[in-house]
């Protein structure tokens, strides 16, 4: 194998071309294709179910696709075992091997390969070195915190150098300011090597923050694919704006397609009737259709502002988040409440509005968007 | 409930205890309380060549049935486990069967079936008999800690380049070796204390101890029957005490 020689890394492209995966009558994975370029990391985001470690495991080659392949590098690997594939591979519970100490774990993937001891020597102190953790050679992994752990298990799987990394909801066995700066870690380290990684998680937090790419899962399909601000501003559907975070949907009217993507949506709450507009995707039809507005995006006035989209409507409800003050607003006529984050800022406390008075709540045309579903 | 405790220990206990202190009496015949102390019953042990030579056949045969147990359980309990072997729990349930079945029986029929093989009542029938007994706490203990490992660790040597060879080597094997050595002492002691089936194989020279010490009681009652089984008792409690320094007993209970 190549290691011996050779410590550049090659960053190559993941192709999946109509995968699929069911298991007995349960549909895991729908026909679905995905391009991962070159050093970029990619996050498969979704509830549990939803078929995002399938697909990890059947790019892995520890399950066999139904239909479809994976390409790596331009080169077909559907039929090889995971032992031929040249990937990386870093489990939620780390498993490292307990009865190795850090260096043989680290070493392992050079063992296989049969390269030298000296070689194996050099790699795994780089290795170290790369995640911090230096000196630690002698150790057994039970004698390592988890993050540690976490990141000894990062190390074994980037010492062969692999083509692609696979990383099993990496982060999700650790605490939450464990979490965060394990995050930055990774993200430094994935940085430096530029290798093209694959992030399985349901944490949309650690997706949104980690991910050059995000795929949001849901029911076995890609519901969305894009940048994280992409998936998280502008959401395609119900499932992808609702899982990213609190959303408020409004459902409504919309008039037929124009030449931009400005679409008019009518809201009727009782016998109110809002015109409000929001970007949409050309494909959406005339029609009844849904808009969703995130609320940090919305802001709360006394007096009407001189704005295109406003509604009307009486904190219900108020809490203090720390950063932000969260209100909960009843709009007469509708039945859920909308959310809406006000950032507290530099204003003072008494800039709060109290429960039971009245408000505008206005956004701009650009933070509304609507939805596919 | 200390004083429950205590009694269920005098019930246990109590019979070891009498028979080992019968083994030192002085006396020509089997008496309790013992009466004097002296070696001389075990001496008896070493100088009655029947007993010293099936001592010898019962050592060879437990080590022999372990280690065959153990070429057999261990694949067996794997592939099981977790395996993509169609009718597993079948097959674990055949594999677990000897449990349930009346030694006699299995005796019986193995005698019969081994004969009609010509292997008949010879070492080799006397040791695949003993496996076939063995071989279900073999495969418990081993499925028992291997269920307890999750499968991360042998998918992680996979993409690191390990092949089932080696991922069974390097990886499975030293994880599971706790079970291993587990139901390799349960195989020894089982064997070791087997009656029913050594019974049908015995001649001159495939006669185990208890076989041999059957049939010593038939025709005498002296101490050396109770020498004997101390000795016995002391390869059993040697055998617990290196798997309690090595691993603790919690690993011989199979995990759930």
């Amino acid at each position: 194998m190549s290691s011996n020689n050779n410590t550049d890394r090659q960053s190559l492209e993941l192709v999946l071309r109509g995968i699929s995966k069911r298991f007995g009558d349960v549909v895991a994975l729908e026909p679905s294709d995905l391009v991962v370029k070159p050093g970029v990391l990619l996050s498969l985001l979704g509830p549990s179910g939803c078929g995002k470690t399938t697909t990890l495991r059947v790019i892995a080659g520890f399950e066999a696709a139904d239909t479809g392949s994976v390409l790596i590098g331009g080169k077909d690997v559907t039929l090889l075992p995971p032992n031929k594939r040249g990937l990386g591979m870093v489990f939620q519970n780390y498993s490292l091997f307990p009865h190795m100490t850090v260096a043989d774990n680290v070493a392992f993937g050079l063992r296989m390969e049969k390269a030298s001891e000296q070689e194996i020597k050099r790699r795994v102190g780089e290795m170290l070195d790369l995640v911090q953790l230096p000196g630690v050679e002698k150790r057994f992994p039970n004698q390592l915190s988890g993050g540690q752990q976490q990141r000894i298990a990062l190390a074994r799987s980037l010492v062969t150098n692999p083509s692609v990394l696979l990383l099993d909801e990496p982060l999700g066995a650790l605490d939450k300011n464990l979490r965060e700066t394990m995050q930055f870690e990774l993200r430094r380290i994935q940085n430096t090597l530029g290798i093209t990684t694959i992030l399985v998680t349901h944490d949309q937090e650690e997706a949104l923050t980690l991910s050059d790419q995000v795929v949001v899962m849901d029911q076995g399909r890609f519901q969305q694919i894009g940048t994280p601000s992409e998936v998280y501003e502008s959401p395609e559907t119900r499932f992808v704006s609702e899982f990213l975070g609190t959303s408020n949907l409004l459902s409504g009217d919309i008039s037929a397609p124009t030449d931009s993507d400005d679409r008019k949506v009518t809201l009727q709450y009782g016998e109110v009737k809002t015109v409000i507009e929001s970007p949409g995707a050309p494909s959406i039809p005339a029609g009844p259709a849904t808009i969703a507005i995130r609320p940090e995006k919305i802001v709360l006035s006394k007096r009407s502002p001189e704005m295109r989209n406003v509604l009307q409507g009486i904190v219900k409800g108020h809490v203090f988040r720390g950063s932000y003050h969260a209100y909960e607003i009843s709009v007469a006529g509708r039945d859920d409440p909308i959310f809406v984050y006000d950032q507290a800022g530099e204003r003072s406390t008494d800039a709060v509005h109290p429960i039971g008075s009245g408000v505008y709540l206005t956004w701009k045309r650009e933070n509304s968007v609507v939805l596919r579903d | 409930m200390l004083i429950y405790v205590v009694l269920f220990f005098i019930f246990l206990l109590g019979p070891i205890f009498i028979v080992v202190s019968i083994s030192f009496t002085e006396t020509e015949f089997v008496a309790f309380p013992p009466q004097g102390f002296s070696w001389k019953w075990y001496q008896r042990f070493f100088e009655y060549e029947p007993f010293i030579d099936s001592f010898i056949v019962s050592v060879e045969l437990a080590i022999a049935t372990a280690l065959l147990a153990v070429a057999l359980g261990v694949p067996a309990a794997l592939a099981v486990t977790r395996g993509r072997v169609p009718y597993a729990n079948t097959i674990m349930t055949f594999l677990l069967s000897p449990l349930s079945m009346p030694l006699i029986v299995v005796g019986f029929a193995l005698l019969f079936y081994l004969s009609a093989l010509g292997l008949g009542v010879s070492f080799v029938s006397l040791l695949i008999a003993h496996t076939v007994i063995s071989l279900p706490y073999v495969v418990r203990t081993v499925a028992g800690v291997y269920r307890g490992i999750s499968p991360d660790y042998e998918e992680s040597a996979a993409v690191l380049g390990a092949n089932r060879m080696q991922i069974f080597w390097y990886v499975t094997l030293p994880m599971i070796k706790p079970g291993i050595f587990a139901g390799m002492l349960f195989a020894m002691l089982i064997s070791i204390d087997n009656l029913p089936i050594s019974f049908f194989f015995g001649s001159a020279d495939t006669n185990t101890l208890p076989v041999v010490m059957l049939s010593y009681l038939e025709h005498q009652f002296d101490p050396s029957v109770a020498a004997a089984s101390s000795i016995q008792l002391i390869v059993a409690i040697i055998g617990l005490f290196i798997v309690e320094r090595i691993y603790g007993l919690d690993a011989m209970a199979p995990a759930s």
